[in-house]
């Protein structure tokens, strides 16, 4: 009996303990931010997958990776390994494919030099070797194919070393080329690495307060010790299949207000579409300090791109429209976690992200909710809507506070011609331009399905005021006569 | 009788300076139907929060607390009065605390005759149209706010330019008393504190 009630009361004990709502099997709460401009928690899109080491691919352990690059018609992965000096290719499940470290070049034997920027096509393989001041283009077995020195103009200072960090190359074979110290854009060169432009140069933000203090409250002396307003340098930079070039700046919102993000098109003009909520720029924090600070992005082939803030080691996903998708991550060491972010790719749809402070890749596998998310939006950029829509509600299944899966419905409702019903999941969403637009067509759909009733009882009602006025004219004027006559 | 004051306000907020001075010298408003256009008012400022359209709402619903909407109207009423009452007092006004506050209250009319309407008819417009809405929302802001001047300029036998005066000061008077009020709060708040710290103290002790 004693030992029935102990174990009742334990099986009570057990039932009344509270257990998690959602029990995390991440490391961090990812979140977005809704229309208000709360961040608020989402489920988990994106799960750590694997962690891959140096020495566990049998090559000794990574030092300081910089960069990572996948080649998508090959399937294979490239990492830079910069303090190794080499190229690590992978295949798309991280398993080791080659190493390159030893050159050919024409029969010399050379070699790389801290690089820290990598790019593949089917010309090869380039590689920003930034050292030895130049870009190379090796291929698999490392052979030079092409080099690449200094290029030659005035626009550079002659006194500002050649330092490449990051190359990325059209489908011409124009190159666009990060280099230290240069910040009047991307270094635009032509297919044979002469210097052609430069592309897309930060603007300079003005600071009021600052100006006036320097220009009314301080002596030379100290008008010379201050930093000079000059534009900021990319921090990061990759190319979608029609050639436009995304570039990141590492200025978050709050430092100056600079467009973290950018999408080039041939003039150098941004074209990045911002219809979100929200500007693309990271977090929302404004608190110095706690910016976010945009080292890379990587972009897919339906204009969804990821970038990397590397202060708090979180990975933000818009679609190309500029929605917030997700926001995860985090700083520390467990896994899944980072120190020191500096580059990120997609593999198929998984998130490679390098750490060169760990010297390791974490692989980040999407979540059934991630991938209805990506689904949808691609589908819905591809134009088919019903696959869009089915898509859709399997994100609202998991996550019923989802405006941009209401704005998605509410979208294929209005093509739909069911404006009532787009209204709903508007309102829902809180978009208020998109409620108009729905409204306005719902409001002329309810006017020409009523228009015979509706100008009917009009004209009736008219004729019968107009009517019942001059009846009501003639009885006053009766009264007013014959008060006038007994008058 | 009440409905005739209550329609005299229509006759003040037209011909403000006429209306005003008949209600206070020829007692053609009463105080009883201040209050009442008070109330109206009051529900006028929650059926906006309530009811205007989506597209032209930006409050988040979830967030709306009707009560603290009344108070906060209320407040400012009443500070306005009392404000108004002990500045005009020490600037040899005319009018009495009654008189200000059926002045003001009178004025509030087009606030209420203007959004009325406004919020339904913000319910079948869309943004293309905001331009109407606004544009009404403006003119119902500044009617009142014009019929306020005046009605404390005729209540209190001013000047414009003494009235303008008197008014930045009623506001300051007003942030004055907030600041008080939160002092006074936040003191009290202090001495419960400490009292309920000592009854701690004291029943671990014995």
């Amino acid at each position: 009996m004693k030992r029935l009630v102990a174990l009742a009361l334990a099986a009570i004990i057990f039932l009344l303990t509270p257990i998690p709502a959602h029990a995390t099997s991440t490391p961090w709460q990812s979140y977005i931010y809704d229309s208000w401009m709360n961040a608020v928690p989402v489920p988990d899109s994106f799960v750590p997958y694997a962690v891959v080491r140096g020495h566990e691919l049998g090559i000794g352990a990574f030092s300081n990776p910089s960069d990572i690059f996948y080649h998508q018609e090959t399937g294979e992965v490239f990492l830079l390994d910069t303090g190794n000096h080499r190229i690590v290719v992978m295949d798309s499940d991280m398993n080791l494919v080659t190493v390159i470290d030893e050159l050919d070049n024409n029969g010399v034997a050379d070699a790389f030099s801290s690089p820290q920027g990598i790019f593949v096509n089917n010309t090869g393989i380039f590689v920003a070797d930034t050292q030895n001041n130049r870009i190379l283009v090796v291929d698999h077995t490392g052979n030079v194919i092409n080099e690449f020195g200094r290029p030659e103009t005035d626009l550079i200072a002659a006194n500002l070393a050649w330092l490449p960090t990051s190359v990325v190359v059209d489908n011409a074979g124009r190159m666009y080329v990060i280099a230290v110290g240069i910040n009047l854009g991307l270094v635009e060169l032509s297919a044979e690495g002469e210097f052609r432009n430069f592309k897309g140069a930060n603007r300079v933000s003005f600071n009021m307060v600052q100006h006036i203090r320097r220009r009314y409250f301080s002596t030379a002396e100290q008008r010379a010790r201050m930093t000079l307003t000059i534009p900021t340098e990319f921090s990061g930079v990759t190319i979608d299949p029609y050639g436009f070039v995304y570039v990141t700046t590492a200025v978050g919102l709050g430092m100056g207000g600079v467009d973290a993000v950018r999408r080039l098109n041939a003039r150098g003009d941004d074209i990045l579409r911002r219809l979100g909520h929200m500007d693309v720029v990271g977090s929302m924090n404004v608190v110095m300090g706690q910016n976010t600070s945009f080292v890379d992005i990587a972009v897919d082939q339906n204009g969804v791109f990821s970038v990397l803030d590397r202060p708090f080691g979180r990975i933000f996903t818009y679609d190309n429209d500029g929605n917030l998708l997700d926001v995860f991550g985090g700083i520390g060491f467990r896994k899944g976690l980072l120190q020191s972010p500096v580059a990120l790719t997609y593999v198929g749809d998984n998130i490679v992200v390098v750490d060169n402070f760990m010297h390791n890749i974490t692989v980040y596998a999407p979540t059934a909710y991630g991938l209805a998310l990506r689904q949808a939006t691609y589908w819905y950029y591809l134009g088919d809507y019903e696959l869009s829509a089915y898509y859709w509600q399997i994100v609202l299944d998991h996550n019923a506070n989802s405006d941009l899966a209401y704005i998605g419905l509410g979208r294929i409702e209005v093509r739909n011609r069911n404006f009532r019903q787009a209204m709903t999941y508007f309102r829902f969403a809180n978009s208020r331009v998109h409620y108009s637009a729905a409204f306005n067509r719902h409001r002329r759909q309810l006017i020409q399905d009523n228009f015979p009733i509706v100008a009917t009882s009009a004209v009736v009602l008219g004729i019968g005021l107009f009517v019942g006025f001059k009846i009501k004219a003639a009885l006053s004027g009766k009264e007013r006569e014959e008060a006038y006559d007994v008058g | 009788m009440l409905v005739k004051e209550l329609r005299y306000s229509l006759h003040v907020i037209f011909r403000p300076i006429d209306g005003f001075w008949d209600l206070k010298h020829e007692k053609r408003g009463s105080f009883k139907a201040a209050m009442i256009i008070l109330a109206a008012a009051l529900i006028t400022f929650v059926i906006i929060e309530r009811y205007t359209g989506f597209l032209f709402n930006p409050v988040n619903l979830l967030y709306v607390n009707i009560f603290r909407e009344i108070v906060t109207f209320l407040t400012i009423f009443v500070l306005f009065v009392v404000s108004n009452w002990c500045l005009t007092t020490l600037m040899d006004g005319k009018g009495t605390m009654a008189d200000i506050a059926m002045a003001t209250a009178y004025a509030l009319t087009p606030f209420i005759l203007i959004n009325l309407p406004l919020v339904a008819f913000s319910n079948v417009i869309t943004l293309q149209e905001s331009a109407f809405y606004y544009m009404f929302l403006t003119i119902g802001v500044l009617w009142t706010a014009g019929l306020i001047i005046l009605g404390t300029m005729v209540t209190h036998e001013y000047t414009m330019s003494k009235t303008l005066l008197t008014l930045f000061f009623i506001i300051v008077g007003m942030m004055i008393m907030v600041f008080l009020g939160l002092l006074f709060f936040s003191v009290i708040q202090r001495i419960v504190g400490l009292i309920y710290v000592l009854y701690k103290e004291i029943t671990f002790r014995m």
